[in-house]
C-alpha cells in the first residue's frame, strides 16, 4: 500500500495542551500510521495509507477540535 | 466583552446592581462558550484539558451566585488565550520571516528565448519549465540557468555575501537574490523540495524537538492536570466550601508550566536560525553548555577548503607569458590546485596545447609552439631529472612548477588558507569550559604539524581514514567524556553522527545536513563559540521559566490556604505568570 506523507498547516496553535488534544483524537485513525504534532511550527505531519477519505476525515476531526486546517501538502 | 464588563463594572459602583448583574452574565455567557465547547471536545477524546477546569469553575461560581467572580474569571481566561496566541505568533515570527524571503510567484516563460512572461503561483510549477528572474529579485526556486548571466548573491543558502557570478549552466537556489543581470531559470525543484526549503524544514521540525525537561514537564502536565481537577473535588467534599474548591481549579491551571519551556527553546532556535546555525533539536543546546571534547576536521572545517596561490617565484622568462602558460594547461584539468592557478591568471586568452598528458600524482606534460612544458610537483621535477632551486616556503604547502624546456621557469607555492580569526575562536571555545581541542585529518602529519604549531590545539593527528575518527570519538566516549565533532560532513560522515553533538560547516550540501546535529549555513567558526553563547542564554532562560511557574503555582496556593487570594484575584496572578513567561522568552530576543 501506498504511503503519504501529509502535512497540515493549522491556524495557530496556542497551547501545548492543544498537542495532546491532538495526539490523543488522531491516535488510531483508520490509515493513520504516523503523527508528529509540532505545536511551534503549528503544523501536524502524517503519514497516511490512502489519501482523499483519510485527509477529509482528519480535517473533519481537527475541525471538531477548534483547530481549522489552512493548508495540506501531500508528498508520496 | 471588555466594554460589557467595563460598563457592568461602572453599574456595579454607581449601585445599577441589577443592570451590572445582567451584563456580568451576558459576559459569562459569550465568554464560557468557546471555552466549554473546547472543554466538551477535548473530553471526547478523553482529555481533561484547562477549558474543563475553567468551565466547571464558571459554572460552580454561578451557582454560588459570586456572577462577578465568574465574569471576572472567563474575560481573563479569553484575553490570556487572545494575548497568549499574539505573544506566540511573536517567538514564531523568525521563522516566518526566513520563509517569507522565498517568493510566492514566479515569472514563467515557454522558451529560454521568451521575454512574455506570465507571473503564477511557485506551487502550479513543475520541474523542466522557464521562468524569468529579474535583477533586484529573490530567486523562487532551485534550477539551472538556461540565458543570461547575472551576480547572485547566495547569503541566504551558504552565508557567502560576496556575490557569485552565474553564467548559462550554473546552479541557482530558491531563496537566493539577483544582485544585477536578467536570468533564464529551468526549474529543477520547487518549495520544500529546494535546498533552502530544507533547511526551513529542518528549523521548524527543531522547534518541536524536546529536551529532557520538555519531556518530563509534558509527562507532568498529563497528570497535573486530573490531579487539580480530582484535588477540587476532594477540597469541595471536605470544607463543604464550593469557592475554595473552584478556586483550586482556577489556581491549579498549569499554564506558566507547560509553555515556559517550549517559548524558551523555539526562541532559541529561532535566534540561532537568524545567525546562520540552524539546529535540529534543543537537546543540542543541552550539550553545548556541558565541558565537551572538540574535535575537529581540517580541511573545509579549519581550513576553507579551497587552494590559494600564496607565492609566485618567477625564475625566468616574462611572468604574464608564463602565467599564460601555466593556465592554458590547468584550463585542462579538474585538478583542485589548477583551480587556484586559473584563479591567479587574468585572461581568458589561452594557447593552443598538443600533446597533453596527465601522470596521476605527479602533473602534466604537453606541448605549447614546439616548447616542452611540464607543470607537476617536485615529485614529478625529480622523477625528470630537473633539479630545483630550494625554496623557503612551508613544508607543508603544495608547490607547483613550471618547466619550458627542462628549465624552471616558475614555481607556484598553493595552500589551503586558514579560516579567518580560527586562533581567537578556537580560543573562545576553550575559554567557555571546552576540555580539550583536538584536530583529526586524513592529509599527512607534516601538514597537520605545520597547522598544530600556529593555532591553540591539544592535539593534532595525521594520517587517518574516516574509520579512524570514529574510533577515537567512540574511545573518548567509553571514557566518558562527550564530544562534539566539527567536520564538512562528507568524509567525516561516521565521527559526526557518532558524536555527542556533530557541527557541519554548511555550504548547503545535503550530506552535511542530513549527517549533524547542528548545521553552521555560512561555515563560519565562529559562529560556534556564539551557539555555545545562545544555548547557555536558552538554558537558563528555560529554567528561569520552569522556576517561575512552579513559585506561581506555590504562591497562589499559599495565598489560599491563609485567604489571601480569591478566585479572580488567581485567575490574574496566574494569566500574569503565562504571559511573564512568554515576555521572559521574548528577551532572547536581544540576544547579542
Amino acid at each position: 500500500m501506498a504511503n503519504f506523507k501529509v502535512t497540515m498547516q493549522l491556524d495557530d496553535l496556542s497551547c501545548p495542551s492543544c498537542m495532546i488534544k491532538i495526539q490523543k483524537a488522531l491516535t488510531g485513525q483508520p490509515g493513520l500510521s504516523k503523527l508528529n504534532v509540532l505545536f511551534n511550527a503549528s503544523k501536524i505531519k502524517l503519514v497516511l495509507d490512502d489519501t482523499a477519505n483519510n485527509i477529509e476525515n482528519i480535517q473533519n476531526i481537527l475541525n471538531h477540535l477548534g483547530y481549522p486546517v489552512q493548508k495540506v501538502t501531500v508528498k508520496e | 466583552m471588555s466594554t460589557l464588563l467595563g460598563f457592568a463594572l461602572l453599574f456595579h459602583f454607581i449601585h445599577l446592581s441589577k443592570l451590572s448583574q445582567i451584563l456580568i452574565l451576558l459576559v459569562v455567557l459569550i465568554g464560557i462558550l468557546p471555552i466549554f465547547l473546547r472543554a466538551i471536545s477535548a473530553l471526547q477524546y478523553k482529555s481533561i484539558s484547562i477549558e474543563l477546569l475553567i468551565s466547571i469553575a464558571v459554572l460552580g461560581a454561578l451557582m454560588i451566585h459570586e456572577y462577578d467572580e465568574a465574569g471576572i474569571v472567563v474575560w481573563l481566561f479569553t484575553l490570556g488565550d487572545w494575548l497568549q496566541v499574539i505573544m506566540l505568533r511573536k517567538t514564531r515570527q523568525s521563522i516566518r520571516d526566513l520563509i517569507k524571503t522565498v517568493p510566492t510567484t514566479a515569472l514563467k516563460v515557454n522558451t529560454s528565448d521568451d521575454r512574455h512572461y506570465e507571473e503564477v503561483a511557485i506551487d502550479e510549477l513543475v520541474p523542466n519549465q522557464y521562468i524569468l528572474v529579474k535583477a533586484g529579485s529573490t530567486i523562487p526556486v532551485d534550477g539551472v540557468v538556461v540565458q543570461g548571466t547575472s551576480y547572485v548573491n547566495e547569503a541566504s543558502i551558504t552565508g557567502e555575501s560576496k556575490p557569485t557570478h552565474k553564467i548559462v549552466l550554473s546552479d541557482v537556489f530558491a531563496g537566493t537574490f539577483v544582485n544585477d543581470g536578467t536570468i533564464v531559470v529551468k526549474v529543477n525543484k520547487t518549495g520544500d523540495e529546494t535546498v533552502f526549503g530544507k533547511l526551513i524544514e529542518l528549523i521548524e521540525d527543531a522547534q518541536d524537538s524536546q529536551t529532557k525537561e520538555q519531556q518530563f514537564i509534558d509527562q507532568f502536565a498529563q497528570y497535573y492536570t486530573p490531579m487539580i481537577l480530582i484535588l477540587g473535588i476532594v477540597v469541595a467534599l471536605w470544607t463543604k466550601n464550593i469557592e475554595t474548591a473552584i478556586t483550586v481549579l482556577v489556581l491549579g491551571c498549569p499554564g506558566a508550566l507547560v509553555i515556559g519551556v517550549p517559548v524558551s527553546t523555539v526562541m532559541g532556535i529561532g535566534i540561532a536560525a537568524k545567525n546562520g546555525i540552524i539546529t535540529k533539536g534543543a537537546a543540542s543546546f543541552n550539550i553545548l553548555t556541558q565541558r565537551n571534547y572538540f574535535i575537529f576536521d581540517k580541511t573545509g572545517t579549519l581550513t576553507i577548503g579551497e587552494p590559494t596561490v600564496v607565492k609566485i617565484e618567477n625564475l625566468m622568462g616574462e611572468q604574464d607569458n608564463n602565467l599564460k602558460l601555466l593556465a592554458s594547461i590547468e584550463n585542462e584539468s579538474n585538478h583542485p590546485l589548477a583551480r587556484a592557478i586559473l584563479k591567479i591568471n587574468k585572461t581568458n586568452d589561452f594557447y593552443p596545447i598538443q600533446d597533453i598528458q596527465t601522470i596521476p600524482g605527479q602533473g602534466i606534460t604537453a606541448h605549447i609552439d614546439h616548447q616542452s612544458i611540464l607543470v607537476g610537483n617536485p615529485k614529478m621535477m625529480q622523477a625528470k631529472h630537473i633539479k630545483i632551486p630550494a625554496s623557503t616556503t612551508n613544508i607543508a604547502d603544495s608547490k607547483v612548477i613550471l618547466t619550458v624546456n627542462q628549465r624552471v621557469h616558475m614555481i607556484l607555492t598553493i595552500n589551503d588558507q586558514l579560516r579567518p580569526n580560527i586562533q581567537q575562536n578556537l580560543e573562545r571555545i576553550k575559554q567557555q569550559g571546552a576540555k580539550k581541542l583536538i584536530l583529526l585529518s586524513g592529509d599527512n602529519q607534516e601538514a597537520v604539524d605545520a597547522i598544530a604549531k600556529t593555532l591553540p590545539l591539544d592535539q593534532a593527528s595525521g594520517n587517518l581514514l574516516p574509520a579512524d575518527k570514529l574510533t577515537i570519538v567512540k574511545q573518548l566516549q567509553r571514557q566518558g567524556e562527550s564530544v562534539v565533532f566539527v567536520g564538512d560532513g562528507i568524509n567525516d560522515g561516521p565521527a559526526l553522527s557518532q558524536a555527542d553533538l556533530g557541527i557541519a560547516m554548511g555550504g548547503g550540501t545535503d550530506i552535511a545536513i542530513e549527517v549533524s546535529d547542528l548545521v553552521l549555513v555560512k561555515s563560519n567558526l565562529a559562529q560556534i563559540p556564539r551557539a555555545i553563547k545562545l544555548a547557555h542564554a536558552t538554558m537558563h532562560n528555560m529554567q528561569q521559566n520552569i522556576f517561575i511557574a512552579l513559585a506561581t503555582v506555590l504562591i497562589l496556593f499559599i495565598g489560599l490556604f491563609t485567604n489571601f487570594v480569591d478566585m479572580s484575584m488567581g485567575m490574574l496572578v496566574h494569566e500574569l505568570s503565562v504571559l511573564l513567561v512568554v515576555f521572559n522568552a521574548l528577551r532572547l530576543n536581544y540576544f547579542k
